[in-house]
Order: structure tokens, then C-alpha cells, then sequence
């Protein structure tokens, strides 16, 4: 008994740390734009399709087409941010949404039109198999990679935005836009960088998904709800917070589900909405 | 569900009828197909997750248009034939909608329902309904036949899950294992259905089961159910997950260190693709076979073998033949079978009778809608493959257990998984 | 008066279609029937009370389960539609006093959330059928050409009564309100509105309607099931709609309704391609034509006055 409760605890943790990793781009365009951007998980989609393409195309692991994939994932963010979101954020509450939305479904169907419905997966070689046992307890490699792989990124983040220029320029706008403006900063540049960011982050996402998971065109949206789940739960716009949101969303599912997974999802999603209704803010905020 | 009572229910319907007597006379009927042509419906899933399913109907449809091009000569008389496809997108209330617009629109004279009973069931539905003859096609009868009222205008042509249990059972105990079956059912149609009946079938065997309770489908953790597995020592594992999932729980087995001696996997494996990403972990895992290219069945609309119809779609579009191609093509070698043997094929409910007397062979196999195991229903035969990677390099399923239709030669012996 | 005219005119040609044109008119009228409604719907929350919801389909669930729960019992369907919106009305009441506590993104994720929960209730209780959904009892008495009219007739009523209803309310006093929490709740709050209850009437008004959509789509396709009953896919065509015609106005909804109704039936033969297309009008039409189409193009047929009491 006991044994299952740590057994449930630590597979918790560690499947909250990947939530965390899907949800840590959404957390910071909304922390940062105000961006709800409902296509987050489907981009992450289109990473991990990326990735198969490039592992299969060239031949390599697909660990080795990440700093390929990473930089046309941050250029794509930017070029989004310049042409739809940077309007649509003029649009008032609902646009972004909307256009984002609209994205997503553009998504969805070019990939069936380009790679068909089946589901794929990526081949992490032989560490993707591979486990480890401590005393009772089993746990897949994969998953410690994916719980430190979403820490560092956080951490990265966090670091990017408190000790540099940069990052202060990122919090003053998000503190508030118009004194941002007035004190000189080009705001333009910085929401970019902030989509590129974003953008990257649910690619790496996306190809570790990929890695642990299958994926088919239709799979973002599924995605999607979680990451918001663990973004709200944390508290929005806060990057340590989201990570707590996942793990709280991961442990609950694993106990729950100890007991009875037919309620492990329903139980994710009441602990949501009673978040919600009772600190609307979040658990760190 | 069956508690309504038909005294209450009768003299509400009748306020009901009463109220719309005045309205009801002079309603405008649908004006008839005033064309001489035969026009046949047909819903699949083209588009969203089940996309997989239809994938081949162009080559389907290709092929039954080639060997209808003539019009069918019944009776001395030649009616064209006109084929219109609509898609569900993956949508049980959007399947429901394009049925009656085929019904409504297009006037067909028979509806052609397939895959999953996300579509055979609404569709079913809207014909008897609208009382139009409809022919569907797989979704184990079980599913198909329970819930609903006994249908008149509808039909099934499928395997059951309750046989097939019963097959995947003769092959577990032909192995030699500890007797722990690990059932791993999602929360969905298929899931409910086989834990109902491999929970029947392990008690009358006294064999152990280890249920993985009803999880949702779509899940992307199964440690905690590997780990229910684990500790019950479960040795043969049947499962009805939906293939993504499968996909993820297999490999969340391996790396959790979960290897049975025996994986029989329904719905899932059926697709090469997913054996393909599974890549080695598929290997021997056992996949029950509706159809396969092995079958020694023909068309009877053209004299096709399986093997050159299965060929044709590999040469013609480089992806592997699926098994949805054989029961596909067999929906149209009933509806044609059915407009010869009724006497007037235009005639609606002349239609839906001649299918039920209906006997014959298709290229999937024989089909008999005069003797299922429930009203309107032909039972097809299942049989067991197991994946294996062929001399291509490709993962192929081979058959090794054809007790339900000794005509279909096996393929293989049967190895466990370790 | 010539509009009353024109609209009286227009409602009995359309309610003298079973009668002209048969069910080759009428089976896809239905289907924008219920369109034109869940936008209009769709619109009193967003337009009006500026609260945007990701998770109508709730409604729509608890509209069908309930006639199903009805019908089971052995209520003429029928009959039942008007009960099932209560039924939506009834749940919507204490759901709204947590979820209006909300705004904005939070309460388009938290209402996307809640038809989850319900969803899952739903899938986990036998006597619903599970996951596998369940048909309609109680038609089998029906001829199809009167099961068929007295459909229609319910899909027109709705549609109709949506219109008009949101139209009288977005005249009356309650649209001054409504519009005044829209723009700003806090100077509405401070100017004596009662913020709360416009917004919780909206709400629930909305709920009821959407549930009555709801039971009618389970007469239309006799088959109902909680994947496809609860699909968020439903939010996000009353958002097309509404934003595609213009959010805000009487028009604006309907005008949406028939454009993404035309757009389905002129090209869902494309598959995929169909909805790539569909997602590039959303995108234009929010970034170029954010007043919609209706709002850049057309004239108001329905003014909302501000009618001083």
C-alpha cells in the first residue's frame, strides 16, 4: 500500500514534469502577450513530424535533429507573431482566440493532407526502452529525461528572464505595455522573440512526445487541454508555478487512477475547476 | 431503458399524433427517384482519426465503379449504377446527418455504412428510420445489435466478439502459461465488450484476471495499470485499446520491464502502419484477421482474387493492403446481390427483404444473412495472425489459427511472445 | 411595419415548407436551423454579455441526455424538447454562480472544462449508455414524412424563437445592461447595474436555448453519444459563426449561420481541404473584417434601439 503510494507519487511527478514541458510555452505568451494561443499544441505536432522527416530523411537520431528543428521553430514563432498574433492581439479578447484556433484547424488538415491520419512515432533508439528499477519501484528513463528536460527549460527561462536586459524588458511589458512603450522599449522585437521562445518550447515538447507517446495530426488538441490545466492550476504567466500545476495534475492522476483509473481524467479536470473556483489565480500567484 | 410503459407511452404518442393530425395530411411526399438508376450510398470515416479506415476507398470505389460501369441487367432491364460517398469526419452525429442527406438529397436506394460503430450505428439508425435498406459492415454484431430496436430495413455483416474470444482463448491455452489474463479495456464500446466477454470466458476456464479498469481512451500514462499487471503476474494479456494508445502502452511496458508470454491486441493491430511504429515490439503479437490478402475468396463482381485486389492497392499507391479494403468491397458485392434478387430493385421495402435472404460469397468470404445469431445479421468468420517482419523488411500478419473457416490456409505456427 | 410584414411573411413560407418542397428542403433547412440558433445563442453570451464560452456543448449534452431520460419514460420526444431545455436551464443555475465568478480566457477554458466534466459523467454512468451513446425511444410511431415536418417545425421554432428572443432582450432594458457589463463591467457595476445577475441570466437563458438545440439534433439524428454530443468542435462553429457575421448585432449570427452552412455544403467533398479553407476565412475575417461581415456589409434589419423605460 505504501509502496503503491510512492510508486504513484513519483510516476506522478514525473509525468507533471511533462505536462509542464507541453504547457511552459503557453504559460509564458500568455504571462507575457496575454496570448491564448489554442494552436500551442498543434505546433508542437508539426515538431514532432519535423523531427521525423529530418530522422528519418537524414538518417540520424532524432536527438541530433533538435538544433536544426529549434531554430526553425523559433524563426516560425517569429514570423507568426509578425504576421497573425501581433494583430490579433489588437483584436480585443476574442481574436486571438479566433486566429488561433483558425491555425490550429489550418494545421491539423495540411498535416492529413501531407502525412495522413496514421498515427507515428518516433524511434528513440534503445534508451526509449530502457528502464531502471530502484527497490520496487520501475521507472523509464524517458520520463526522468522528460521531468529534467521541462526543470532546465524552466530553469533557462526563469534565469533568461531575471538576470538579463532582455528578460527586464520582457517583464516591463508584461507589467505594463503602454510604460513600456513610453520608457522606449520596442515592444515589437520582444513579443517576437517571446512567440520564437514559445514556439520553440512546444516543438521540443512536441518530439519528446513524440519520443514517449504516438502522435497524429489530430493529437494537438488533446494536448492542448492539459497544458492549460497545468498553466492555470500553477498560475498564469508564473514559469515555477506551471511546473508546480503539472505536477499537481500528474500526481493526482497517477493516485486517482491507483484507485480507479475510469476517474483519473475526471478527477484531473474537477481538481481544475475547483482551483479555479477557489483561487482563480492559480496555486502560485 | 426498458421500463417504458406501453400503455402511457401509447396514450402520450397518441396526444402527440392527434395534436399533428390536422398538420399531417397533405404533407408533400419526397417526389421519387424519378431515374432509372441504381444509386447506392456510402458513409465511411475519410477524414479525422478514423481516417485509417478509409483510407483505401478510393481504390475501393475505383475498382467496384470499373466493375459497374456497365449498369446491372435485371429482370431484361439495364440500370445504371451511381455510387455517392459521403464522409463522417470521424463523427457519430455528422455520420447520422450525411445519411440523411443520402437518404433525403440524394435519394440512393440503399445506404452502405462501415468502420466502427461510430458510423454503422447512427446510420443504422436513420435508415430504419427513414425505412431505406442499409448494409454495414465492421462493428461486431454484439455492438451493432444490442440497444436498439430489432431492425427491419438494416443489416450487419460482421464477426462477433464473443466468437473471437472465444478463439483467442483456444490459442492461450494452447500455450503454456500460468493462467493470469490481464485485460486491458478502455472506457469505450469495444472495451466494455470485451471485458464483458473475457470476463465470462476466464470463470469458465478458472483462470485468474487482472482488469485494467475502464480507462479513457487517449490516455499517455499506463504506468499505473503496468504496474497492476506486474504485481498480478499476468502472463497473457488481451487487449482492445484504441491504436494510438497501444502504441504508447507498449512501449511504456517495455520500458516498465512488462513482457507477457502471450499479447493478443484486437482493434489496434490491424493496421500495418501501426505495426510499422511499434517496429520491433510488434513482433509476434497476436492480432485477430477478418480479412487478408491469403483469403482464397474472389469477387463476385468481377472474379478478383484477394491476393491481386490486395496487389493492385500495394502497386497502386505503395502503402500496404488493410483489412477494411475486403469487407469494404464486400458491402458492394451485397448491395448488387440484392438488387438482382429483389423483384423490383426501385421498390424500397422489397429491397431490405431480398437482403435478408441473401446467401453468397463476397471476396472477404462467405456471408449468410439468413442464419445469424441475431435478426439481420450475417456472421463472418474470425481468424488469429500473428505480426511478423517478412523477408521485405515490412511487419506482415500471418495467419496461425483458421478453426472458424478451415478453407482460408494458415500461415504459421503460433510462438509466444518470449 | 413593413419589416414585421416582410419577417411574418418569411416565417409562414418557411413554416409552409413541408408542405411545398417536402423533405428535400427540409432536411438541410434543419440543420441551419439549428445553426442560426446556437449562433444567436452563441452571441447573447458573447455579444452581449462578453462572456465567451468554449464549452456550450455542455448544454447541448445535458438537452439530449435529458430527453433521452425523458423519452425513455415514456414522454412523446416531441414533447419533450420544451422539458429538456428546462432541464439545461435548471443545471445551468447553480453552475453559473462558480463559473461567472470568471472572465475572459479563465472562463472560456473553465466552461471548456466543465463539458469535460460532463462529459465524463456521462461516459462512466450504464444508465446513459456509456460511452457507446444511445437512440431515441419513442419515434417508432411516427410516419418518416410527419417525423420528418414536425422536426422541421421545432428546428424553425427554435431558430426563430432565438432570434426574436435575444432581439427583444438586446432592445429592452436588459440589452442596456448586458451591453454596459460588456464594455465595461466595472463603470456598469458603479452605475448601478447589477453585473451579476444580467450576466447569470444571460447565462442560463443561453444554457436553456443551447439544451433545447440540444434534445432537437437527438430527434434529428436519433443517436445520441457523448464523444460526439460534448465535442468542443460544436463552441468553435457557434464562434466561427458569430465572429464570421459580426458579433454584437441580431443579424450578424444568422448571416454567419448561412455562411458557414454554405461553405459546408459547397465544399465538405474536399475533406481536409475544406476545413484548411475554413480555418483561413476565420483568420481573415478576425484580422481584416473584425465587425464580420454583416457589420462591414450590411445594414441593421433588426435595430437594437435604446428604448428608455
Amino acid at each position: 500500500m505504501i509502496m503503491g503510494l510512492v510508486t504513484g507519487i513519483v510516476q506522478g511527478v514525473l509525468l507533471g514534469g511533462a505536462y509542464a514541458l507541453i504547457a511552459c510555452g503557453l504559460s509564458l505568451a500568455f504571462g507575457v502577450m496575454r496570448l491564448v494561443n489554442i494552436a500551442h499544441g498543434d505546433l508542437a505536432v508539426c515538431g514532432a513530424y519535423l523531427a521525423l522527416v529530418l530522422a528519418t530523411g537524414l538518417g540520424v537520431p532524432v536527438a541530433v535533429t533538435l538544433p536544426l528543428i529549434l531554430p526553425i521553430a523559433f524563426a516560425a514563432g517569429v514570423l507568426l507573431q509578425l504576421v497573425l498574433f501581433q494583430r490579433a492581439l489588437r483584436g480585443g479578447v476574442l481574436a486571438p482566440v479566433l486566429v488561433t484556433f483558425g491555425l490550429s484547424v489550418m494545421i491539423q488538415n495540411l498535416l492529413v493532407t501531407g502525412a495522413s491520419a496514421d498515427p507515428r512515432s518516433l524511434d528513440g533508439g534503445r534508451l526509449a526502452m530502457a528502464g531502471f528499477t530502484i527497490g520496487d519501484l520501475t521507472l523509464s528513463w524517458l520520463r526522468v529525461i522528460g521531468f529534467l528536460l521541462a526543470v532546465a527549460v524552466l530553469g533557462t527561462l526563469h534565469l533568461l528572464l531575471r538576470r538579463t536586459a532582455f528578460g527586464r524588458r520582457i517583464r516591463a511589458t508584461a507589467d505594463d505595455l503602454e510604460t513600456a512603450r513610453l520608457v522606449g522599449i520596442r515592444v515589437r522585437p520582444v513579443f517576437a522573440c517571446v512567440a520564437g521562445i514559445a514556439v520553440a518550447t512546444a516543438v521540443l515538447a512536441g518530439v519528446y512526445i513524440g519520443l514517449t507517446a504516438t502522435f497524429d495530426p489530430y493529437a494537438g488538441g488533446l494536448t492542448l487541454i492539459f497544458a492549460f490545466e497545468a498553466v492555470v492550476v500553477g498560475g498564469l504567466g508564473s514559469l515555477w508555478g506551471t511546473l508546480l500545476g503539472g505536477i499537481v495534475l500528474g500526481v493526482t492522476q497517477q493516485l486517482v487512477g491507483l484507485w480507479d483509473v475510469r476517474f483519473a481524467v475526471l478527477a484531473v479536470h474537477v481538481l481544475f475547476f475547483t482551483v479555479l473556483v477557489v483561487r482563480p489565480r492559480g496555486l502560485l500567484s | 431503458m426498458d421500463t417504458i410503459k406501453p400503455t402511457r407511452r401509447a396514450f402520450l404518442g397518441v396526444l402527440g399524433t392527434a395534436a399533428l393530425a390536422g398538420c399531417s395530411s397533405g404533407l408533400k411526399e419526397s417526389p421519387a427517384g424519378t431515374s432509372q438508376s441504381l444509386k447506392i450510398g456510402y458513409v465511411s470515416p475519410q477524414t479525422g482519426p478514423l481516417a485509417v479506415f478509409g483510407e483505401s476507398n478510393d481504390y475501393v470505389l475505383g475498382k467496384v465503379r470499373t466493375a459497374l460501369a456497365k449498369g446491372l441487367s435485371i429482370g431484361g432491364k439495364t440500370y445504371p449504377v451511381e455510387i455517392v460517398t459521403k464522409d463522417t469526419q470521424s463523427n457519430a452525429a455528422r455520420a447520422a446527418q450525411v445519411a440523411a442527406e443520402l437518404i433525403q438529397q440524394d435519394k440512393v436506394d440503399i445506404v452502405l455504412a462501415t468502420s466502427t460503430p461510430d458510423t454503422t450505428n447512427p446510420v443504422s439508425d436513420q435508415c430504419e428510420a427513414a425505412q431505406v435498406p442499409c448494409v454495414a459492415t465492421i462493428c461486431p454484431w454484439e455492438i451493432w445489435a444490442t440497444g436498439r430496436a430489432a431492425p427491419t430495413y438494416s443489416y450487419l455483416h460482421f464477426i462477433g466478439t464473443q466468437q473471437e474470444v472465444g478463439v483467442f482463448a483456444e490459442l492461450w491455452a494452447g500455450l503454456g502459461t500460468n493462467h493470469v489474463v490481464g485485460g486491458l479495456w478502455p472506457n469505450d464500446t469495444d472495451g466494455e465488450l470485451y471485458r464483458k466477454f473475457v470476463t465470462a470466458k476466464s470463470k469458465e476456464l478458472g483462470w485468474k484476471l487482472v482488469g485494467s479498469g475502464a480507462y479513457e481512451d487517449g490516455a499517455q500514462d499506463y504506468t499505473s495499470i503496468i504496474s497492476a499487471f506486474k504485481k498480478g503476474d499476468v502472463e497473457i494479456l488481451q487487449a482492445a485499446p484504441i491504436p494510438p494508445d497501444w502504441v504508447t502502452f507498449w512501449r511504456q511496458a517495455a520500458q516498465n520491464r512488462f513482457r507477457p508470454k502471450v499479447v493478443s491486441v484486437a482493434k489496434a493491430m490491424l493496421f500495418p502502419s501501426v505495426a510499422e511504429t511499434l517496429g520491433e515490439l510488434a513482433e509476434n503479437i497476436v492480432a485477430p484477421v477478418w480479412w487478408s490478402s491469403g483469403f482464397p475468396y474472389r469477387s463476385s463482381l468481377d472474379g478478383t482474387t484477394a491476393q491481386a485486389f490486395a496487389d493492385g492497392y500495394v502497386s497502386g499507391t505503395g502503402r500496404q493492403w488493410t483489412p477494411p479494403m475486403g469487407f469494404n468491397h464486400a458491402l458492394f458485392e451485397i448491395a448488387v446481390a440484392a438488387f438482382k434478387a429483389a423483384a423490383d430493385p426501385k421498390d424500397r421495402s422489397a429491397l431490405a427483404a431480398a437482403i435478408g435472404t441473401l446467401k453468397g460469397q463476397a471476396i472477404s468470404g462467405k456471408y449468410d444473412f439468413t442464419a445469424g445469431p441475431s435478426k439481420n445479421v450475417s456472421l463472418a468468420p474470425d481468424l488469429l495472425g500473428q505480426w511478423r517482419k517478412a523477408g521485405s523488411g515490412k511487419y506482415e500478419l500471418v495467419i496461425v489459427d483458421n478453426s472458424l473457416d478451415p478453407a482460408i490456409p494458415a500461415q504459421g505456427e503460433v510462438k509466444p511472445l518470449r | 411595419m413593413t419589416r414585421v410584414i416582410a419577417a411574418t411573411v418569411l416565417l409562414l413560407a418557411l413554416a409552409a415548407v413541408p408542405y411545398t418542397l417536402g423533405p428535400v428542403a427540409e432536411q438541410p433547412l434543419i440543420g441551419l436551423f439549428s445553426l442560426v440558433a446556437l449562433a444567436t445563442l452563441w452571441n447573447l453570451l458573447a455579444g452581449f454579455a462578453g462572456l465567451t464560452s468554449f464549452g456550450q456543448q455542455a448544454y447541448l449534452g445535458i438537452g439530449a441526455y435529458a430527453l433521452y431520460l425523458l423519452a425513455a419514460r415514456g414522454l412523446d420526444p416531441f414533447l419533450g424538447i420544451p422539458l429538456a431545455a428546462l432541464v439545461a436551464g435548471a443545471v445551468a443555475v447553480p453552475v453559473s454562480f462558480p463559473v461567472l465568478r470568471l472572465s475572459g480566457g479563465h472562463f472560456a477554458v473553465a466552461t471548456w472544462v466543465l463539458a469535460e466534466i460532463f462529459r465524463l459523467a456521462v461516459t462512466l454512468s450504464p444508465a446513459l449508455g456509456g460511452n457507446t451513446g444511445v437512440a431515441l425511444p419513442g419515434l417508432g410511431g411516427y410516419e418518416p414524412l410527419v417525423r420528418q415536418a414536425v422536426t422541421y417545425w421545432w428546428a424553425l421554432g427554435l431558430a426563430a424563437c432565438s432570434v426574436l428572443g435575444v432581439w427583444l432582450l438586446a432592445r429592452g432594458g436588459f440589452g442596456l445592461r448586458a451591453r454596459a457589463v460588456q464594455s465595461d463591467p466595472v463603470a456598469a457595476a458603479s452605475s448601478g447595474v447589477r453585473v451579476d445577475r444580467t450576466r447569470r441570466w444571460a447565462y442560463c437563458l443561453a444554457a436553456s436555448g443551447t439544451g433545447a438545440v440540444g434534445a432537437l439534433l437527438f430527434v434529428y439524428t436519433l443517436y445520441v453519444q457523448p464523444g460526439s454530443i460534448f465535442g468542443v468542435q460544436y463552441s468553435v462553429s457557434m464562434m466561427f459563426m458569430v465572429l464570421i457575421g459580426g458579433i454584437g448585432t441580431i443579424e450578424g449570427p444568422v448571416a454567419g449561420a448561412l455562411i458557414f452552412f454554405g461553405l459546408q455544403q459547397a465544399l465538405s467533398g474536399y475533406g481536409p481541404w475544406y476545413l484548411v479553407l475554413l480555418g483561413a476565412v476565420a483568420i481573415a475575417v478576425t484580422l481584416f473584417a473584425p465587425r464580420g461581415l454583416w457589420g462591414r456589409l450590411g445594414r441593421p434589419v433588426f435595430p437594437i434601439g435604446y428604448r428608455l423605460e
